[in-house]
């Protein structure tokens, strides 16, 4: 099921001023893996996220995404790149100006040239795929937060790309709703193969979910590897993470 | 807590502090006044076995009435139990404050590197939406369809009802003002000249422009920061496309041919507020006022003014969006950059308008 690496960090350093963030991070995502990174509030999940899809650029170290090295990467190199990997933010950031429908047709749209008729159905099937019906032609306002990050994860998901990243999906959730977004990032995995990186606290989402996890703790990586192996490893930061519940 | 608590009493004798009565929240005032000539080495024991009720402030108060050494007595489990939880809080010493020298050489440093900062964020800011504005006319990629003409209906045509009122009043009241003075000359004729030239080389493009910038600039800015707020400038970063490309562009385009517009349509509207002053308080006939008009406007001051508007809607749409993009914090913070865009282009029109004005004056 799993693959050569898909996502290699190697090094990765990040300052917000003179707070060192990410302090020398390294780990590996392989194809077809669902990887969970996890860690404290504060440790700098979120920030590791941003660098690698290069909203926000590393002081140092190296990001190897599909092939490209994500740091060194021209403007117009990176926009491609990115066409090929799918993000679901926490709350969901759909376009409030445009319709649940056009927001999920919206990478079609300026990608590609297909028709319009064809873009509606793709982003219909995508809808369909997450579990959303009759919700094309409403506005991200009227629907709820679960739904919202469903209609996130459509859009994320449809120029079919290689990975998708998704930052605390199951965050703010009730358990019903969370479960079945956890269901529905491991049945994309499972049927489309996709490689999906999660970054979440959420202890049942990361039992529900995880292939490999990667442990952060302030800013560095204390663990990587199965979360059977995580609870052996006597790792005090990280027993006391799951034994918390 | 009890409604009406018993008044705390504290009694001293031998190193053995008694407290009786309600130690909360608002009685532990009382309590305080009652010792405050006690030294806390001088408490070798607190008595706590007539303590009614107890809550975290008479727990912070018994706290930091002894030493590490004193010893708490007879308190109940509960009373104990909140004690014990309590961090002992040392007073902190008295802070001096810190003295402002007003001319301080580091201050003017710093506001001079952070206006710097502010003028490079601009200067790019202004080159990268010139840039794809220009790039725009000849590839439309990563632009949607419809965004151009969503966005200049909403600046345009709603903008007409209040635009059109604004502007006839003011060319109601423009024309009053200088009749009330003409009149005195027996030359109430040249009302005309001065509603035509005033409108449109002046009122119709500035009070369009503010106008504009209180309505659309502000939701320029309003818009972009919660777009940064809710991470839609990052999933559209994260889409493969340009913000700048796909947010900004439709709105500049829009904004730059829908002022000219609206200031011709302020002109028209303004003039014949005049018309109607001219008709009803200066006896004037329709065909005089036109006649007048046609000898009055020439068609370089509505140029004067298209210029003009040209250059407002460059800089409300910039500010607003620069507003928008620096927007830091969460709700207040969509509040300040909304205020600051209106605030910073309303000032940024003036100057402009001066610099045209004099340019215009003296070259034309």
């Amino acid at each position: 099921m799993q693959g050569e690496a898909i996502l290699e960090v190697k090094n990765l350093h990040t300052w917000y001023g003179s707070q060192h963030v990410l302090d020398g991070v390294d780990f590996t995502v392989n194809a077809g893996e669902i990887m969970v990174i996890l860690g404290t509030s504060g440790c700098g999940k979120s920030t590791l996220l941003k660098n690698i899809i290069r909203l926000y650029k590393p002081a140092m170290g190296s990001i190897r995404l599909l092939g490209q090295e994500m740091t060194e990467l021209e403007e117009e190199d990176l926009e491609t790149v990115l066409r090929d990997v799918g993000v679901m933010y926490q709350y969901g950031a759909l376009l409030n100006s445009l319709t649940v429908g056009e927001n999920v047709a919206l990478p079609l749209e300026m990608h590609t040239s297909m028709t319009s008729e064809l873009r509606h159905d793709i982003a219909e099937l995508k809808l369909h795929q997450v579990e959303l019906k009759n919700v094309y032609h409403k506005f991200p306002k009227e629907l709820s937060g679960g739904m919202q990050k469903r209609a996130a994860v459509a859009r994320a998901i449809v120029m079919d790309p290689s990975i998708i990243f998704c930052d605390e999906p199951s965050a703010g959730l009730d358990p019903v709703t969370a479960l079945g977004l956890d269901k529905l990032l491991k049945t994309l995995n499972e049927t489309l193969g996709m490689t999906i990186v999660v970054v979440t606290h959420e202890l049942e989402s990361i039992r529900r979910i995880a292939h490999r996890i990667t442990y952060l703790d302030r800013g560095k990586v204390l663990f990587t590897g199965t979360l059977q192996e995580a609870l052996s490893a006597q790792i005090p930061a990280i027993q006391e993470f799951f034994l918390m519940e | 807590m009890k409604f009406l608590p018993n008044p705390p009493v504290c009694s001293f004798e031998d190193g053995v502090l008694m407290l009786t009565g309600d130690f909360v929240a608002t009685t532990v005032g009382d309590a305080l006044r009652q010792i405050s000539g006690l030294k806390a080495e001088d408490i070798k024991v607190i008595d706590g076995a007539d303590v009614g009720e107890l809550d975290s402030a008479g727990a912070v108060l018994v706290k930091r009435l002894g030493t590490e050494t004193t010893q708490l007595r007879a308190f109940s489990e509960n009373a104990d139990r909140l004690i014990s939880i309590m961090p002992r809080i040392e007073a902190a010493p008295p802070s001096i404050p810190e003295k402002k020298i007003p001319f301080n050489l580091e201050n003017i440093g710093g506001s001079a590197l952070r206006s710097m900062e502010h003028l490079t964020e601009v200067a790019i800011l202004i080159v990268d939406i010139l840039f794809w504005s220009a790039v725009g006319i000849f590839n439309r990629k990563q632009y949607r369809k419809g965004s151009f003409t969503e966005q200049a209906y909403y600046m345009g045509s709603t903008a007409l009802p209040i635009v059109g009122t604004i502007l006839f009043l003011i060319g109601v009241i423009l024309a009053l003002q200088s009749a009330a003075q003409l009149r005195q000359f027996g030359v109430t004729i040249f009302v005309v000249n001065l509603v035509a030239i005033g409108l449109s080389r002046e009122f119709a493009p500035l009070m369009t422009a503010i106008i504009v910038s209180g309505r659309t600039g502000s939701a320029i800015a309003s818009e972009i920061a919660t777009m940064k707020f809710t991470e839609e400038l990052d999933a559209i970063k994260t889409l493969g496309l340009n913000p700048i490309r796909f947010v900004v562009v439709p709105k500049l385009w829009a904004m730059i041919i829908c002022m000219p517009l609206l200031n011709v349509f302020a002109l028209f509207i303004g003039i014949s507020g005049g018309f109607l002053v001219a008709l009803t308080y200066m006896d004037l006939s329709p065909t005089t006022f036109f006649n007048q008009l046609l000898l009055s406007l020439l068609f370089w001051d509505i140029v004067t003014g298209l210029i003009k508007s040209l250059s407002f809607a460059i800089i409300i749409t910039i500010v607003g969006v620069y507003r928008g993009l620096n927007f830091t914090g969460g709700a207040d913070g969509v509040g300040r950059a909304t205020t600051s865009s209106v605030v910073t282009s309303i000032f940024a029109i003036i100057v402009m308008d001066s610099i045209w004005g004099i340019l215009f004056y003296f070259k034309f």
